[in-house]
């Protein structure tokens, strides 16, 4: 079969084995190539400086071979009950030795043997130690995320999900990155066709380098085409164990703080870990009031241009005084006002996400309040618009999901401009085309717009609002799991009896 | 993919040329029409306009624009001659016809409003017996055009005028058998007054019903709790009038008589509070106060049938009695047939219960 080459195929030499491989190995200054004597024989050890931690070395390693005296090895393989580490290899295959050289293991080989040992120590350094969650922010619960290290990030879903069937498939997807990618999924509770679906299209892609978990799931994802995200990408440990538990897959790649969580629906993206801390009815109006947030961010810029443009006589009597006079000296027309407004506001966050805190926080005073004042003092724009672009800028960040808000902010300019051609009629055709697009997409091959499109009444215990846990005990039925129930609820004891027949 | 990008801007092309882009009023490039009043003089039409004019702020500023025409639809094309922008009637609030054009018809104007898009169903008609101008200048004096039509909202919430709004005036309007009835406002010392309703017959002003009547029409119509009548003090020792704020109403009616003479009898229960009670110790015995109810009761039903015997004898049907029997199965062919005001009998029972007295009423 003519298969076209991989990065790392064409490192691979055709003729000449180990040591033509090392020898590409050796122009680079990183790697080193040391000699270890042994009584009468003599090992070559080969590593990546940079890729393995030196301190094991030197203790496990070469300290061992050097107490090891008159030891004779008849055989590499030998070298395990020298080197008191568990994870040592034995090949002669040259990708198994490239792939883990490249990823902090140390090559050992007995004189000019093909057949070599690797031993694995690799590097801890440059990784954060704290996982406080940084972007998803919650006032109560935990406060658990991930790391950019693929091991840790497991090892803290282990702890949460004590389970023997919590099972962790792993991946090597990258020709040139060779990145670890995890798939976690809980057996006897997720459909197996969601698994198989997931492995098969993590398998399937051919890609150089994965950064981000975020990358696969375009891969991987239904529909390339579409501003919103088909997968929920949480850095928070309880959103991923929770979707575990619904019946979800999560996968993960390494050096990355996030996982990513399907088959998603839309709802998800409006769920808000607090929302379970809380008491139900708390956690449900909170969560009305971020779909309602969702709903003024998308529509009020662009209900004030239809109104602005067309529909004045819609304008409550007592609003018309205050709305005629913010727009008196205003040179623009609504629709320019309002893409200004929108567009002020776009530069300051993309600039106050890529300046540090303490600078992000003055610009947002200078942007906000300076930059605002003087837009209307200079007449360029009214101040009621600006109360509407900021509470409309402010409703689409209480979204939880950083990358649903961002589809948020950016749906908003299409319906601005079909708003400034055809009033409130644009508006509705804007969101006629949402409904079509919505009902269209799928996450994994299941509706995203379930349990609405197609109706599930039952799922609807968590969607708008968040039911009492006795009641929602079971997971999505769209989501077609194993187990459908998730525990069972003990019947409710009417406290007030027990006190009176106490009294 | 590009099939797909292909067919939503194909699809937006034929939406564009389809609808065109729309007709756009910026709300700050436009002058709102907010009352509108219409007079006739000489066979010529003498319009004039409230304008808001929002240039200052808190400084709310009302224009009166005048425009003489032949035609009542040319006032605003000359109005917008005299303009720097554009005239608007979105937000028009209230139209008044002045007695003089009210007495020719206003069916020109009823037919052109009941097409119009513009208008909300918040508009109110009404008409006076003065010239609509001075009505209008008045009005403007105080700076606020929106001022005839918040004196009719507010008496229709708060006193005793019924429920009416453009859309219920144009199914009287156009319904034959029922009397169109508007606002009627006029100018005591120089300020101006809601005082009753104006009578339609046909689009022309025929008659008036004062407050009182029109707070026994509005008892008849709907369900209420609001409006306040004087009624004769029994104890003529005391103050000559009681003033009763009605809290609730509720009506009720049932068809009697032969189908070929129909009877509508009204049953009407009315909760009322009685102000200008001086005797609280009197009112407080249960006797005297059934007495009481029941001079209030017979005063009330004595007026009502006094007032539905004028309008009968006036061909008039402001409460659409004459619907209420057509569109009976037994209902006679010959009503069914019969345009404007008809004789159809009606009479009212009322059952007045007083619910509270104040105690500062001395």
């Amino acid at each position: 079969m003519n298969k076209k080459k991989t990065a790392m195929d064409q490192v691979l030499p055709e003729q000449g084995g180990l040591n033509e491989l090392l020898t590409i190995f050796q122009k680079s200054s990183d790697f080193k190539t040391n000699t270890l004597k042994l009584s009468s024989q003599e090992l070559q050890v080969y590593y990546y400086s940079t890729l393995i931690d030196m301190h094991r070395m030197d203790q496990f390693l070469i300290k061992e071979v050097q107490q090891a005296g008159e030891t004779y090895l008849g055989d590499i393989e030998d070298i395990k009950a020298l080197i008191p580490v568990d994870d040592i290899e034995i090949t002669d295959q040259l990708e198994v030795i490239l792939s883990k050289l490249l990823k902090g293991h140390v090559l050992i080989r007995l004189q000019d043997n093909e057949n070599c040992a690797l031993v694995h120590m690799p590097s801890s350094s440059g990784k954060r130690t704290s996982n406080d969650t940084e972007n998803e922010f919650s006032v109560v619960g935990p406060k658990v995320g991930f790391i950019e290290d693929i091991d840790t990030n497991i090892h803290l879903m282990r702890l949460q999900l004590n389970i023997p069937t919590l099972v962790v498939k792993e991946f090597s997807i990258g020709s040139v990155s060779h990145t670890r990618v995890a798939m976690l999924f809980i057996e006897g509770v997720t459909n197996p066709d969601i698994v198989e679906r997931v492995e098969q299209r993590l398998t399937e892609f051919d890609f150089d380098v994965i950064f981000d978990s975020l990358l696969l799931d375009q891969f991987i994802s239904d529909n390339s085409n579409t501003p919103f995200p088909l997968f929920l990408s949480t850095e928070r440990r309880d959103r991923v164990v929770y979707a575990l538990l619904n019946g979800q897959v999560a996968f993960v790649s390494d050096g990355s703080p996030y996982f990513s969580t399907g088959p998603s629906t839309l709802f998800d993206f409006f769920i808000s870990p607090e929302d379970y801390y809380l008491p139900w009815i708390l956690g449900s109006f909170f969560r009305m009031i971020r779909i309602f947030g969702v709903v003024f961010s998308l529509f009020a810029s662009a209900l004030y241009v239809a109104v602005m443009t067309y529909h004045y006589e819609v304008v409550p009597r007592n609003l018309l005084g205050p709305l005629v006079f913010s727009r008196i000296n205003v040179p623009f027309n609504p629709v320019l006002e309002a893409l200004f407004l929108e567009a002020t506001i776009e530069f300051l966050r993309e600039a106050g996400a890529r300046l540090p805190t303490k600078i992000g926080q003055t610009l947002g005073i200078v942007g906000g309040i300076i930059v605002g004042q003087a837009a209307v003092e200079a007449a360029l724009t009214s101040n009621i618009l600006i109360i509407i672009v900021s509470l409309s800028a402010l409703a689409s960040f209480a979204t939880p999901i950083y990358r649903m808000s961002n589809t948020i902010r950016f749906l908003r300019f299409p319906i601005i401009l079909l708003s400034a051609v055809w009033g409130a009629l644009g508006i509705l055709i804007g969101v006629c085309f949402l409904i079509v697009h919505l009902t269209r997409l799928k996450s994994l091959g299941f509706p995203y717009t379930a349990p609405l499109f197609p109706f599930r009444g039952r799922d609807l215990k968590d969607s708008f609002l968040r039911l009492p846990y006795q009641y929602a005990n079971k997971r999505p039925g769209y989501l077609r799991t194993d187990s459908t129930i998730r525990y069972v609820p003990k019947a409710f004891k009417h406290t007030l009896k027990e006190w009176d027949e106490e009294s | 993919m590009i099939a797909s990008i292909k067919f939503v801007i194909g699809m937006i092309l034929c939406a564009a040329l389809l609808t065109s882009c729309g007709d756009s009023k910026v709300i700050n490039k436009i002058m709102l029409v907010q009352t509108l009043g219409f007079d006739i003089e000489d066979d010529e039409i003498k319009g004039s306009a409230l304008i808001g004019d929002y240039r200052k702020k808190n400084e709310p500023n009302t224009l009166l624009m005048y425009a003489d025409t032949d035609s009542e639809f040319s006032v605003l094309p000359a109005l917008n001659t005299k303009m720097k922008n554009e005239i608007e009637y979105g937000q028009l609030g209230t139209i008044v016809f002045g007695k003089s054009y009210a007495s020719r018809g206003i069916d020109a104007f009823m037919e052109d409003l009941c097409r119009e898009t513009r208008i909300s169903n918040l508009l109110q008609l009404a008409v006076t017996d003065l010239e609509a101008k001075e009505l209008l200048k008045a009005a403007q004096r105080l700076n606020e055009s929106f001022l005839i039509n918040e004196m009719i909202e507010q008496n229709i919430n708060n006193g005793n005028l019924p429920n009416i709004n453009l859309h219920r005036a144009l199914y009287s309007y156009y319904s034959n058998r029922q009397s169109l009835f508007l606002p009627h406002l006029t100018l005591r010392d120089g300020e101006l007054e809601v005082d009753g309703l104006g009578l339609f017959r046909s689009g022309k002003l025929v008659s008036r019903l004062n407050l009182n009547q029109s707070l026994y029409l509005k008892l008849l119509m709907e369900n209420g709790k609001n409006g306040s009548l004087s009624v004769p003090n029994p104890n003529k020792a005391r103050s000559s009038k009681l003033q009763l704020v009605i809290t609730a109403s509720k009506v009720t009616y049932k068809v009697t008589g032969e189908p070929s003479s129909p009877n509508i009898v009204y049953s009407v229960s009315i909760n009322t509070k009685v102000t200008g009670f001086p005797d609280l110790t009197t009112i407080q015995d249960r006797a005297y106060k059934e007495q009481l109810e029941h001079h209030i009761s017979s005063y009330c039903e004595q007026e009502i049938n006094r007032m539905l015997a004028a309008l009968k004898k006036d061909k008039l049907d402001p409460l659409g009695l004459a619907n209420k029997i057509a569109h009976r199965p037994s209902a006679p062919s010959s009503l069914k047939d019969t345009e404007g005001g008809t004789p159809i009998h009606a009479s009212a029972k009322v059952r007045v219960h007083i619910v509270q007295t104040p105690v500062d009423s001395e």
